[in-house]
């Protein structure tokens, strides 16, 4: 990705110029996915999730981009896989592991715009298959209520993380943790095992992609206005 | 010559209360013409056509002595406040006008003339130059202009040459055989421009020879409006001006369609090439206050014989009271 901030409607904000210019409403959603609306976490650090939650409080979220980066991307894909890596993963990566474990299938031709745009379609088609294909402010609407029922207690994440991603978690941690480690831990890391460690950390990150690529899209559309608004201006 | 009877050639600051009435609202500017202001009673109704000097830095001296003069009752105005803010937005517009094309009175007077001509020799130099993506350019229009780019410049200055030799030597029945040839330079430019403009990506990688070619089109059809006149057919020049001014708007007004409707291309533009895009879709906009004024002008000109002279040779901005 070359330098974004050249560009007059760019795809590709960094994520910190973009949760830094993002509205407190739509990173209050971030922050309550990050800490569990408040109530923090065991893989959350206390001093974290209190400088999160008074942000939140003041509405001033906008000022800690790299602190709500650098714990969604510690929670990775997936924890087993964090275990084997330090210091979390990569936007890229987060958001490529996301889009299959949602049924998508992103490839080194899409950039990060491609993939969250895949997100959000494979979310709305899992999550609300009978919306059908949404665009526009129809999707970010959409996208927006999923994020809310996957973070409420009987959301269908946990229905959803139950019934299907079992099967896509072993094959993802077949294809990332196998080379890392030997045949024997993987073989005990089996059926309701993996579930249970995984589920977790799909429930934060799942969420939490969505809502950055609802950001993502947000932005992209009002930097869009703002070109269309000046070009306008030339008649 | 003289201005007829009935017309009243005034230097607009020997009228101060013509000036007192635009500073107050009572009269407004809508181009070169003062009317009365909306909600007065006469609303709507001509006051009198503004002419400009001719030579543009006087032009542009005057225009700014105006606004400031007015901008100055802004403070203390009670009601009227609308209608003077229009006025000088209308003085901006044709200080901005007057500077892009070099005058106001380029189309309409022998002096603007030889600089409309001299603009076509810069712009058929930088044509010449970049006669390769010119090439490309016109390429885009499809095979049947496969004609060559060199035969046809050579076509065109062969028309701007003959046509300032017969202006200067006023041989109005040669001039008068150029005509169809304008017509067919002035459309040619016309239709690949508009080939191009409903393409979004034309409008941004191809900028620089739609900048020229456009530049071309806009002294083409004042050189005409010139010619149109000299032959004694005004009309004929107050058309040619009235029609650059809507091509240059439907022009851009296509350009800018298929900009705001294309979101992937809108991505990858940067800001330098936004610059330059919004800098030419700025100058398409902002001399058409010039064009429909010097419109105008032709029509007082049939109206008034020697009006034009008048005004042109002075150093003020004059109002001719209708």
């Amino acid at each position: 990705m070359g330098d974004q901030m050249g560009f007059v409607v760019p795809r590709n904000r960094q994520l910190s110029d973009l949760l830094a210019n993002a509205s407190s409403k739509e990173l209050e959603v971030l922050a309550d996915i990050i800490t569990d609306g408040g109530k923090g976490r065991v893989a959350l650090d206390r001093e974290v999730k209190s400088k999160i939650v008074g942000r939140r409080a003041t509405g001033t979220l906008q000022s800690i981009p790299e602190v709500l980066i650098a714990e969604i991307q510690a929670f990775g894909g997936n924890s087993i896989v964090n275990a084997f890596r330090s210091g979390g993963v990569s936007h890229r990566e987060l958001i490529v592991d996301v889009a299959r474990e949602l049924g998508g299938k992103p490839s080194d031709a899409h950039d990060i715009f491609d993939i969250e745009q895949i997100i959000l379609d494979r979310a709305v088609s899992k999550f609300s298959p009978h919306a059908g294909i949404l665009k526009g402010a129809a999707l970010l609407a959409q996208t927006a209520q999923i994020v809310r029922n996957l973070l409420s207690p009987g959301g269908s994440f946990r229905g959803f993380a139950a019934k299907g991603s079992v099967a896509g978690m072993s094959s993802f941690l077949t294809k990332r943790v196998l080379p890392l480690t030997n045949p024997t831990l993987i073989a005990t890391i089996a059926g309701l095992a993996i579930y249970q460690v995984t589920a977790p950390a799909s429930r934060i990150t799942v969420p939490a992609v969505i809502q950055i690529a609802r950001i993502r899209k947000m932005r992209f559309d009002k930097d869009f206005a703002a070109y269309t608004e000046a070009l306008r201006a030339c008649l | 010559m003289s201005v007829n009877a009935g017309a009243l050639l005034r230097s607009l600051p020997d009228l101060p209360d013509v000036l007192t009435k635009i500073q107050s609202g009572l009269y407004t500017l809508c181009g070169g013409v003062v009317r009365h202001a909306p909600g007065t009673g006469k609303g709507g109704q001509i006051v009198g056509h503004l002419l400009f000097p001719g030579d543009v830095l006087q032009t542009q001296e005057r225009l700014m002595n105006l606004q400031s003069m007015l901008s100055s009752g802004l403070g203390s105005l009670q009601s009227g406040v609308g209608q003077l803010q229009q006025s000088m937005s209308v003085l901006q517009g044709l200080q901005s006008a007057n500077l892009l094309l070099s005058g106001l009175n380029i189309a309409v007077t022998a002096v603007g003339f030889v600089v409309v001509c001299e603009k076509l020799n810069n712009i058929s130099a930088q044509i010449e130059a970049q006669s390769q993506g010119i090439a490309q350019t016109l390429k885009g229009v499809g095979e049947i202009h496969d004609r060559g780019l060199m035969l046809d410049e050579a076509r065109f200055q062969s028309l701007r040459d003959s046509a300032r030799q017969f202006c200067e030597c006023d041989d109005v029945d040669q001039l008068k055989d150029l005509i169809p040839k304008f017509h067919e330079q002035y459309h040619y430019n016309r239709l690949v421009l508009e080939k191009h403009a409903p393409i979004a990506r034309s409008s941004l990688e191809r900028l620089g020879e739609i900048g020229l070619l456009q530049d071309r089109l806009i002294h083409l059809g004042l050189m005409m409006s010139h010619v149109q006149m000299k032959i004694g057919a005004a009309k004929f020049g107050h058309e040619c001006l009235l029609r650059l001014e809507g091509d240059l708007s439907r022009l851009n007004a296509q350009r800018v369609e298929a900009l705001v409707s294309d979101r992937q291309l809108a991505s990858s533009v940067t800001q330098e090439q936004f610059a330059e895009l919004t800098s030419f879709l700025q100058r398409g906009k902002q001399i058409r206050p010039a064009l429909s004024y010097q419109a105008d002008v032709i029509a007082l000109e049939v109206e008034h014989p020697g009006v034009l002279d008048q005004a042109s040779t002075g150093n003020q901005i004059m109002l001719l009271v209708t």
